[in-house]
């Protein structure tokens, strides 16, 4: 006993060390503001990239694709509720085996059954799921023990755990009561059961969620106390928020506020590679009849032209400043089978000019417009409203297209009226964007030939390439990363080649964190997987709402 | 009188029946459906696309899914809102008493400036101060209330730091006592934005009003019947004065009840225009339906009581 009172002060100065600092460090509530909610709560249901971000908080996956961005093989793929895998001699069966200590928030265990149950829900045509599109690969989930959870394939292909990360387990225990199709209206739903880092404390749609740390959460305790998801329909006010310190993460910062940043020194910008690229899709279909092909676009020289006239670099200047970059292709350049060597058309007014001369549009109106034979060069071109910077980008181009005697006529609809105008191809060109992953195998529904089995479903200009096609399939079934990487490379080629489209730009991603917080590496694909991680730093000073949340 | 008000009740459930058909069939016209999400992917299939419109009963013809539709708000089932994950019923519920309380403080603020300073700079209406006033009104007029409502967050909230904001509350802010503080703190802002607006209208109204009354012939009576002054102005020309404001006020109170889109969205406020506003966008049909119908369940009885108050203020038109 008096031993122990001698070592009472040391004691008490490991203490204050060890668990001092540490629990000023962790703790905090983060809030993020965000311009839109969350659709649902269910993985297998969602479709946004704030779905993605609500329901990966919720829910963890079996595996998760980790910070080097490779989805080929498992090399890059880190393990989660599977603590490891492993294929059986066929090749064909990934066996994976959970971790002993993963419980769903209501504390009974994660099981092989709760994969299955993942699965089954994805598959159900009654519940709609649109991951069901993306897992064909996959032929079914069954039990080989508790433990352990078999995924069968049809085939091998270059990225299978994308497929195994796209099957998130769900609480069997409760999800198995569900009627069929009744998921998405289910008490569940509103309320559910998750595996992830934080479980759900109260959500009122479209203005906030509220989550809280899961503090004996299988993969430690996560930084943060609490988050809050909250909702601000327009950016403007959001952002204030930021500034105002009501909120500590806004992740995608537009340019004008970039700027403005610097007025508030408490915001930290981080700069990320983007995912989302805009280009100009030609239409290859006859608008009004798309048996026929495009009587203007379907011919490579007028592509060709209407790309030359297009100054990509300036207008990204002009939209973005340093914000972003010229798009080079169908890619992005962070994704792991970019190629930096490819040059779409360079911009070259006196080569589009030779262009639509030899095509016979020579004559010229008095507003510059070039005819033929009495018929003004008119193109009609669809732009998303809801998108600012799609609309300033279309009176841009329209003023360069001008320039080389091009009418461009912006039809400016707001968001479900582009989609299904998009979707019917009653368009000449349509200002596209499309948000990547760094898996490739989206490529399939943006380029490939469109097919009754999915393919092509969101190839908007109707572009068809055998070689394309051909590529695509050997690259995304491909067993090698290089051989993938070379055949993809061949796809982007053909179709940077055909001029299929005007290759606009590719932002950067700049968020703004309080800087009370240090956050580890950015991920840019997505960035909340590694708020867990977030600690407050020991020296900034504390906002009330990082006091520790009482015990309910 | 009771014959009269079953009259305008009956009256009232017809228009709300034809505003509610009209929106269910115009929404379904509309290019998309409530389950075309995002604005680039297309992410949801075509196929299970068309699989959930035929689950949810939207590939029946529009005829069909209004009886249904209207078969089941008998039964007090407003149906699934798609965009929200929750029953439409209980979307209304959350978002109605924060427009209430929006739209009601504002309409109180409103109403009390504009009658009083309307009023007084009518029938003062020779005096510099109250051609001041009408012209200030006229100006405010001018300014569009999303300017006005951006203003108030660029400069009170953002610059001065004096006003959150947006948001109905402070995020993980206080509870009790404290926490009505902090609530009637975010309420300042989006009130004063709604209110000045129509404070502004309502005050021109009543000037006009106002200045038109007190020449009238009954003042002239009243006056050489040794009515005192006081009593004259508040009691006999207000009263009548306030006929124009009534009429205005009840439809646009009534109104704001789905229309404060602007103000709810620049201060994410959670209420009924947001609700509507993303019910469109988004084509939630059961949602629009609903926030729809309790719209113009509200509009009617908005102007039925403003005619109530029509016929207190003026009693000419009691017998009318």
């Amino acid at each position: 006993m008096p031993r122990l009172a001698r070592l009472r002060p040391t004691l008490l100065l490991l203490l204050a060390l060890g668990c001092g600092p540490s629990d000023r460090a962790g703790g905090g509530t983060v809030i993020i503001a965000s311009p839109a909610d969350t659709e649902t709560l269910i993985p297998a249901l969602r479709t946004t990239v704030t779905g993605r971000m609500v329901t990966e908080l919720l829910f963890d996956q079996l595996i998760e694709l980790g910070p080097t961005l490779n989805p080929f093989g498992d090399a890059g793929f880190e393990p989660r509720l599977a603590a490891r895998w492993s294929w059986d001699s066929d090749s064909l069966a990934l066996a994976m085996t959970l971790d002993d200590d993963a419980r769903w928030h209501d504390g009974r265990p994660v099981v092989a059954a709760d994969v299955v149950t993942g699965y089954r829900v994805i598959m159900d045509p009654t519940n709609g799921s649109p991951i069901r599109s993306e897992i064909t690969d996959l032929d079914s989930v069954t039990v080989r023990d508790e433990r352990t959870a078999v995924l069968h394939f049809k085939s091998r292909t270059a990225e299978p755990f994308v497929t195994a990360a796209a099957v998130v387990p769900l609480p069997s225990h409760l999800i198995d009561t569900i009627p069929a199709g009744a998921l998405a209206t289910s008490a569940f739903a509103q309320q559910p059961v998750g595996s992830g880092r934080y479980r759900l404390v109260a959500r009122e749609p479209k203005a906030r969620t509220e989550f809280a740390a899961v503090t004996d959460h299988y993969r430690g305790r996560p930084g943060p106390d609490r988050l809050a998801l909250v909702v601000a329909p327009d950016p403007a006010t959001g952002i204030a928020k930021l500034w105002a310190e009501e909120a500590d993460v806004w992740d995608n910062l537009p340019p004008t506020e970039v700027a403005a940043a610097a007025a508030h020194p408490q915001v930290r910008l981080i700069q990320a590679a983007g995912w989302d690229y805009t280009f100009i899709a030609f239409n290859y279909r006859d608008p009004s009849d798309t048996a026929r092909a495009h009587p203007l676009l379907a011919d490579h020289a007028m592509r060709a032209a209407l790309s030359h006239a297009v100054d990509r670099e300036q207008l990204v200047r002009a939209l973005f400043d340093t914000l972003a970059r010229p798009l080079l292709g169908p890619f992005v350049r962070a994704q792991f089978t970019a190629d930096t060597t490819l040059a779409p058309p360079a911009f070259d007014t006196t080569a589009a000019n030779r262009l639509l001369d030899s095509l016979g549009w020579t004559a010229r109106d008095r507003a510059g417009i070039r005819r033929r034979g009495g018929r003004p060069l008119r193109l009609r071109a669809l732009v998303p409203a809801p998108s600012a910077n799609r609309v300033r980008a279309s009176v841009l181009v329209q003023e360069q297209l001008r320039r080389v005697g091009v009418d461009l006529v912006i039809e400016k609809l707001e968001g479900q009226a582009f989609g299904a105008a998009r979707d019917a191809g009653t368009f000449d060109l349509v200002f596209h964007g499309v948000g990547t992953t760094p898996s490739v195998r989206g490529l399939r529904t943006t380029w490939a030939s469109r097919t009754p089995a999915g393919n092509g479903r969101l190839n908007a200009g109707n572009f068809r390439d055998t070689t394309v096609d051909a590529s695509l399939e050997a690259g995304l079934t491909a067993l090698d990363p290089e051989r993938t990487r070379t055949q993809i490379r061949t796809a982007y080629r053909r179709v940077i080649d055909d001029a299929a489209a005007i290759w606009l730009y590719e932002p950067v991603q700049v968020a703004g964190v309080h800087r009370r917080f240090v956050t580890p590496a950015w991920r840019s694909d997505a960035w909340w997987r590694t708020i867990g991680e977030w600690r407050l730093d020991p020296a900034a000073t504390r906002l009330a709402r990082d006091a520790r949340p009482t015990a309910p | 009188m009771g014959a009269s008000l079953l009259g305008r009740l009956a009256q009232g459930a017809l228009v709300v029946l034809f505003v509610v058909a009209t929106c269910f069939a115009l929404i379904r016209l509309a290019p998309g459906d409530p389950f075309f999400r995002a604005l680039d992917e297309a992410s949801v299939p075509a196929e299970v696309r068309a699989a959930q419109l035929a689950r949810f009963g939207y590939d029946r013809p529009i005829p069909e899914q209004f009886a249904r539709y209207l078969g089941n708000v008998v039964r007090g089932d407003l149906g699934w809102s798609h965009s929200r994950g929750q029953p439409v019923a209980q979307a209304i519920a959350t978002a109605l008493p924060s427009t209430l309380l929006l739209v009601g403080t504002a309409g109180l603020l409103a109403f009390v400036v504009g009658v009083s300073l309307g009023a007084w700079s009518g029938w003062h209406a020779d005096r510099p101060i109250a051609r001041g006033i009408d012209r200030g009104a006229m100006l405010l007029l001018s300014i569009p209330d999303y300017l006005l409502a951006l203003l108030a967050v660029m400069g009170p909230a953002l610059a001065w730091g004096l006003f959150p904001v947006g948001g109905a509350r402070t995020e993980f802010g206080p509870t009790g006592l404290l926490g009505l503080v902090d609530r009637l703190h975010h309420l300042v802002l989006p009130v004063l934005a709604l209110a000045l607006p129509i404070a502004a209208v309502v005050t021109r109204l009543q000037h006009a009003a106002m200045r038109d009354v007190r020449d009238a012939a009954f003042i002239r009576t009243a006056r050489a019947n040794g009515v005192p002054e006081r009593r004259i102005r508040w009691r006999h020309a207000l009263r009548n004065a306030l006929v124009p404001v009534l009429s205005y006020g009840g439809v646009q109170v009534a109104a704001a009840l789905s229309g404060v889109v602007v103000i709810e969205r620049i201060f994410a406020w959670p209420g009924m225009g947001r609700l509507l506003y993303d019910g469109v966008l988004s084509r939630d049909y059961p949602l629009i339906a609903g926030g729809v119908l309790v719209a113009a369940i509200g509009t009617v009885l908005g102007t039925m009581v403003a005619d109530l108050a029509i016929r207190w203020a003026d009693p000419r038109q009691r017998n009318a």
